[in-house]
């Protein structure tokens, strides 16, 4: 019994020994700076201690408000169209590799080609297509739709952003979708479930934990296609597309540090609570433990 | 079903999928037609970009190569230093990202150890913060620091994150444990089980990783924007950045230049990058 104790205690000294430099490396990128942070976030400029005054400044701020609305409203609606779009891709895929046997290996290298072309490149081509003298608007013979008006802006930004992530989030669909057991659609389809109905009872439930890892990879992404706005619409887009990483960036300009540390950890904050929720309740980091 | 209908089937899911695909290409089509253009031609479309309308043209007049002569012979606009700017910083982050990420992500997929799941949370929670929130706090410490002004800062700032980590973590729980455990009870060292049993299995993982790690390098802006001091240490992306505002008749050119490596890297590891996305995910391992 003590020696079993013994070699649990080495296993878990190994682990924590590869696990040791990417730990301070990430100390010093993520967790002290985040902690000095909370220091500045509770002084004012000249360094007294204020409390949660820098907080409720911020809270009382109409940017700041409009900024975390757009970041969720875009957010929300990015994660769902993304999803939903490259599930229907992927069941796509699923359909070829099922009738044919045969993996179409070289159509998904396309598809996650976005990934792999720095924003920067891509861009050059968005702003021809979107810019106000831009060809869109040429051929539709207007001067409306570009990308500091109203509705377009958001819009246009949504299509970047499905471009961009789709083949990626089709390509993790597709492996799980692979795994499934074909003898379960063939049951069904004797049984008569329609399509619909071997979708929401076969496919759902089982690809359930990489449906949640493509939705994490989502939002990480909503939040990457800040550069693609940043890029197209400048320091100062129109006020549907104002994120929170603008407020932080126009913010940054003026190196107002109370204020920013108050809107680095509020946005910490919130999306903190969100993950851990997220984590608890999905159980998407116990899997494989078990295994 | 019968074999008719089936028929049907995959033809309208294979002409949807050629279809999407074709849309995903447009971007790079347009932009390798666009760089054999002669620059006067694309002077007088694109000049008038972002104040008049433009004179959209879909393909050359007649087809040049002048550009890529004038681009690699006289070196024009200085390129070469700021894509050597580029390789400068990828090359270190690589490295360390690779070898830190491997690392970690082998300590959490297969050990046990208390404590584990909170860190977990924490990475994940810094892995969806965005870029920028993370670079205000990094800049405000090292600035207290009196670290600036190097590009170590930049370096260490794009390999903290716990991206890699995350990654191979899900990458190795695919990877059965039986084989290691055979190892050692074999009495091989835990050095020699993860060079020689880890690593060959994790391969896809990694080099997924490699791909990964490459293209954040290639297309950050605002992070060399804050961190670097000096305008002379700008890698590429910036410089293409400004270009395309300002000389856009040799943006076309430098772009397919700093993007051709990149394509050819994912190239060469398609069919592992392939495996290496879809096995990402947590998935059960059939026994």
């Amino acid at each position: 019994m003590k020696r079993k104790c013994s070699l649990k205690k080495k296993e878990s000294w190994t682990g924590l020994l590869f696990i040791f430099p990417q730990l301070i490396a990430f100390l010093f990128v993520c967790m002290l700076p985040i902690i000095l942070c909370f220091y500045y976030s509770i002084t004012d400029r000249n360094g007294i201690i204020i409390g949660l005054l820098n907080y409720q400044e911020l809270w009382a701020s109409k940017t700041f408000l409009l900024a975390v609305k757009n970041t969720l409203y875009f957010g929300v609606i990015g994660v769902v169209f993304l999803i939903i779009i490259s599930f229907i891709l992927a069941n796509l895929f699923h359909h070829i590799i099922l009738l044919t046997a045969y993996n179409i290996k070289w159509l998904q290298s396309i598809l996650i080609l976005p990934m792999v072309m720095p924003s920067i490149t891509a861009i050059l081509f968005f702003r021809i297509i979107f810019d106000r003298g831009g060809v869109l608007n040429q051929w539709l013979d207007s001067s409306a739709l570009y990308i500091h008006q109203e509705p377009y802006a958001f819009w246009i930004l949504i299509f970047i952003y499905l471009w961009k992530n789709c083949g990626y989030c089709s390509v993790l669909m597709i492996s799980a979708l692979i795994g499934i057991d074909r003898e379960q659609y063939e049951a069904a389809r004797c049984d008569g479930a329609s399509t619909i109905r071997q979708i929401l009872h076969i496919t759902l439930p089982q690809i359930k934990s990489s449906l949640l890892f493509s939705i994490i990879i989502a939002i990480i992404d909503v939040f990457k296609i800040f550069r693609e706005s940043y890029l197209l619409m400048g320091e100062y887009p129109h006020e549907s597309v104002y994120m929170l990483q603008n407020f932080i960036l126009n913010n940054m300009e003026t190196l107002n540090y109370p204020r920013l540390s108050a809107a680095t950890l509020t946005f910490a904050a919130l999306l903190s609570a969100i993950i851990i929720i997220f984590v608890y309740v999905s159980k998407v980091l116990d899997e494989g433990d078990e295994v | 079903m019968t074999s008719y209908k089936r028929k049907n089937i995959f033809i309208i899911a294979y002409s949807i999928l050629i279809l999407f695909s074709f849309i995903v290409l447009i971007p790079f089509l347009f932009i390798i037609i666009h760089s054999l253009m002669p620059p006067e031609q694309i002077q007088v479309a694109y000049g008038a970009l972002g104040q008049d309308l433009i004179k959209f043209q879909f393909w050359p007049e007649k087809v040049s190569l002048r550009q890529y002569l004038r681009v690699f012979s006289d070196g024009i606009l200085e390129w070469y230093f700021y894509y050597n700017n580029t390789i400068v910083l990828a090359v270190p982050i690589l490295i360390l990202t690779l070898l830190f990420s491997v690392f970690s992500g082998y300590g959490l997929s297969k050990f046990k150890f208390r404590g584990k799941k909170k860190l977990l949370t924490i990475y994940l929670i810094f892995l969806l913060l965005p870029t920028q929130v993370m670079l205000v706090p990094f800049f405000i410490f090292f600035n207290k620091l009196d670290l600036m002004g190097s590009r170590f800062p930049l370096i260490l700032f794009c390999t903290g994150s716990p991206f890699g980590t995350f990654l191979l973590y899900q990458f190795m729980k695919t990877i059965p444990s039986g084989s290691i455990e055979a190892a050692r009870i074999e009495g091989a060292n835990e050095w020699k089980i993860f060079w020689k049993i880890v690593l060959p299995q994790a391969r896809p993982g990694v080099s997924s990783l490699i791909i990964l790690t490459l293209i954040d390098c290639c297309s950050m802006i605002e992070q060399p924007f804050m961190l670097l001091k000096e305008k002379t240490q700008y890698p590429m992306s910036i410089m293409l950045k400004y270009l395309s505002e300002s000389t856009i008749e040799y943006a076309f050119v430098l772009s397919v230049i700093f993007v051709f490596p990149l394509f050819l890297i994912s190239f060469i590891l398609q069919e592992e990058l392939l495996t290496g996305i879809g096995f990402t995910v947590p998935q059960k391992v059939k026994k």
